[in-house]
């Protein structure tokens, strides 16, 4: 039987009862890569051998190490956003600035999956600094959607999306600021979930708008995502916005039924901007989700239409200083000048790509002297407006449903202006900003076959609540 | 409206931001930055008088770990990355005149 075929959950058996080895399923991976990673393109980097030598000398220690209990993803392949650290493995970030560095230690996310068993295979693709909605703007290469090669994966975590979706992996992580993990789940038709803001330590990711980002899994299915993230999650004294709460109890979540479960629709969402296919599918799901007992209640964000102006304000706001470390000193790439500031400049013209470059810009311009006042502190008296929407939402409803994206993947190229390749995001964004859980799965395709996601936003810290609605509206779509 | 971004303003927020642009990309940039800055303007619909720009969410303030030695990068793994290193230090250009 092929890997692919397997979810986590069964692959954990096959490998307790002995009927499968890691390194049959090291070989088995090492050669779905091979022959067919070279079309779709998932990975920057892999480390198959390391990977078998790890195992190896676990195995020499305690041949039965991989069939213990305890361990959640004892002998499962699992790949990482190439922007989280593997110790003594390159971290690029997608970016020609980091493309030689190497990772002087374990992300957090990173040792957490190794001490739960984990294979991690291999370092994917994505838009260069978390930068982008497709995975174009990687130095290296694009990332294919496995659906249809002529499609984007979407991004920026695009290739942890590809690599789960191909039958690679069986589950990757991704970071989400403003929608790189659920978009890419809703265009190439996976489970892909960001947790609520402090919930998963950042230390070891490289930061992009530090208060945005959330690392999250994508998994083939809801049961699989959660795993990934009771393995993940948890308090770590290195990011000082990890919050110190106990673990979530997701094994509940999958036996609950949606009698009663209050689901919020949003009255004033922009349909003009949407696929018809995505409109379909979504009053299907509605339907489903009513059929199953749930009770669907229309509430208003009224905030949501300054969303995208809100976080292409702050994003960027944050990323420019965040960015400013990369100066050509202390690592990654150096262009010499004449002079240190000039050393400076030209390091960070040449090691920055275009999508990076108007990023940085924007975000200097909206913080200097000057505009400040009209654009980033007014950016954040309006987040603070859309989170208290969603306040208000949540007083009457348990979780708020909606599409992820307002298209299916759309062909390379098609996007060339920034603007349009920013509404991508539209439906993203909001959880971001008010720092709640939210996950996506397929609920449709659309004429060409191509996958449409559906998203549930849950309040803070109740990962369990969108779970729980996912988990049954999957399985009546799965029928 | 707001005023158009002229190329001043964009060599001004480059320098400001460290990064040399080429001729060939400042026109694309100016066009770019123009229109996504025109996008923003309609943040300016939305009555924000009784609100405060604290950054901050909600319940999650920021907490300090408890000050006890622990474990640093061990220089070797660092000092690897260094584009330039002489005797376990970055080397850069010279900053002080001769």
């Amino acid at each position: 039987m092929k890997i692919k075929e397997f979810s986590i959950k069964t692959l954990r058996e096959a490998i307790k009862n002995g009927k499968i080895s890691v390194f049959e399923i090291l070989d088995e991976v090492e050669k779905e890569i091979k022959e067919r990673d070279p079309l779709i393109r998932s990975f920057i980097s892999t480390r198959i051998d390391e990977v078998r030598a790890e195992a190896k000398f676990l195995l020499k220690e305690n041949e039965n190490y991989f069939k213990n209990d305890e361990l959640k993803l004892g002998g499962i392949p699992i790949a990482i956003k190439d922007n989280m650290n593997i110790s003594g493995e390159r971290t690029t970030c997608g970016s020609r600035i980091l493309e030689n560095f190497i990772a002087p230690y374990d992300a957090t996310v990173v040792k957490k999956l190794k001490e739960s068993g984990a294979l991690l295979i291999g370092k994917t693709n994505m838009d260069e600094f978390a930068m982008g909605s497709s995975c174009e703007n990687s130095t290296f290469f694009k990332t294919k959607n496995p659906i249809n090669l002529e499609y984007v994966p979407g991004g920026s975590s695009g290739g942890s999306a590809a690599c789960v979706k191909a039958g690679f992996v069986l589950g990757s992580l991704g970071s989400d600021t403003g929608g790189s993990i659920r978009q890419p789940a809703s265009f190439t038709g996976i489970a892909g979930m960001k947790p609520t803001y402090g919930r998963v330590s950042r230390y070891g990711l490289v930061a992009f708008a530090s208060s945005l980002d959330q690392i999250g899994p994508f998994g083939k299915n809801v049961e699989d995502t959660a795993l990934i993230l009771s393995v993940i999650e948890g308090y770590d004294e290195n990011d000082s916005t990890s919050v110190n709460i106990p673990r979530g109890n997701y094994n509940d979540s999958f036996k609950k039924d949606l009698k009663g479960k209050k689901i919020g629709v949003i009255k004033n969402i922009e349909k003009e901007n949407m696929d018809s296919s995505i409109q379909t599918a979504m009053n299907e799901s509605i339907k489903a989700l009513e059929k199953a007992g749930a009770q669907i209640i229309e509430v208003e964000i009224p905030t949501l239409e300054y969303v995208l102006s809100i976080y292409y304000i702050i994003a960027p706001a944050e990323a420019s200083s965040n960015l400013a470390r990369y100066d050509g000193v202390r690592y990654g790439l150096r262009i010499k000048g004449s002079s240190l500031r000039d050393t400076y400049r030209l390091t960070r013209d040449v090691g920055f790509g275009k999508e990076v470059k108007r990023r940085i810009l924007i975000g200097t311009y909206v913080l200097s002297s000057g505009y400040y006042d009209a654009y980033y502190s007014k950016a954040l008296k309006a987040r603070n407006l859309l989170k208290e929407d969603f306040k208000k939402a949540f007083e009457t409803v348990d979780v708020l449903f909606m599409p992820t994206s307002p298209s299916v993947a759309f062909k390379f190229g098609e996007r060339k202006d920034p603007l349009k390749m920013y509404l991508s995001d539209i439906f993203t964004i909001p959880a971001n900003l008010a720092g709640l859980p939210a996950i996506s799965i397929p609920i449709g395709v659309d004429e060409n076959n191509l996958p449409i996601g559906g998203q549930f936003i849950g309040k803070q810290f109740r990962e369990d609540e969108i779970f729980e609605v996912s988990f049954n509206l999957e399985k009546i779509l799965r029928g | 409206m707001k005023k158009k971004l002229e190329e001043t303003d964009l060599l001004h927020i480059s320098s400001l931001a460290f990064i040399k642009l080429q001729d060939k990309e400042k026109e694309e940039l100016l066009k770019d930055l123009d229109n996504i800055l025109n996008y923003f303007e309609n943040l300016k619909e939305l009555d924000t008088s009784t609100v405060s720009d604290n950054p901050y969410l909600e319940g999650l303030g920021l907490h300090f770990r408890e000050d006890k030695e622990g474990e640093t990068l061990k220089e070797d793994k660092v000092f690897l990355n260094g584009p330039r290193i002489e005797d376990n230090f970055f080397v850069v250009e010279r900053i002080v005149e001769e």
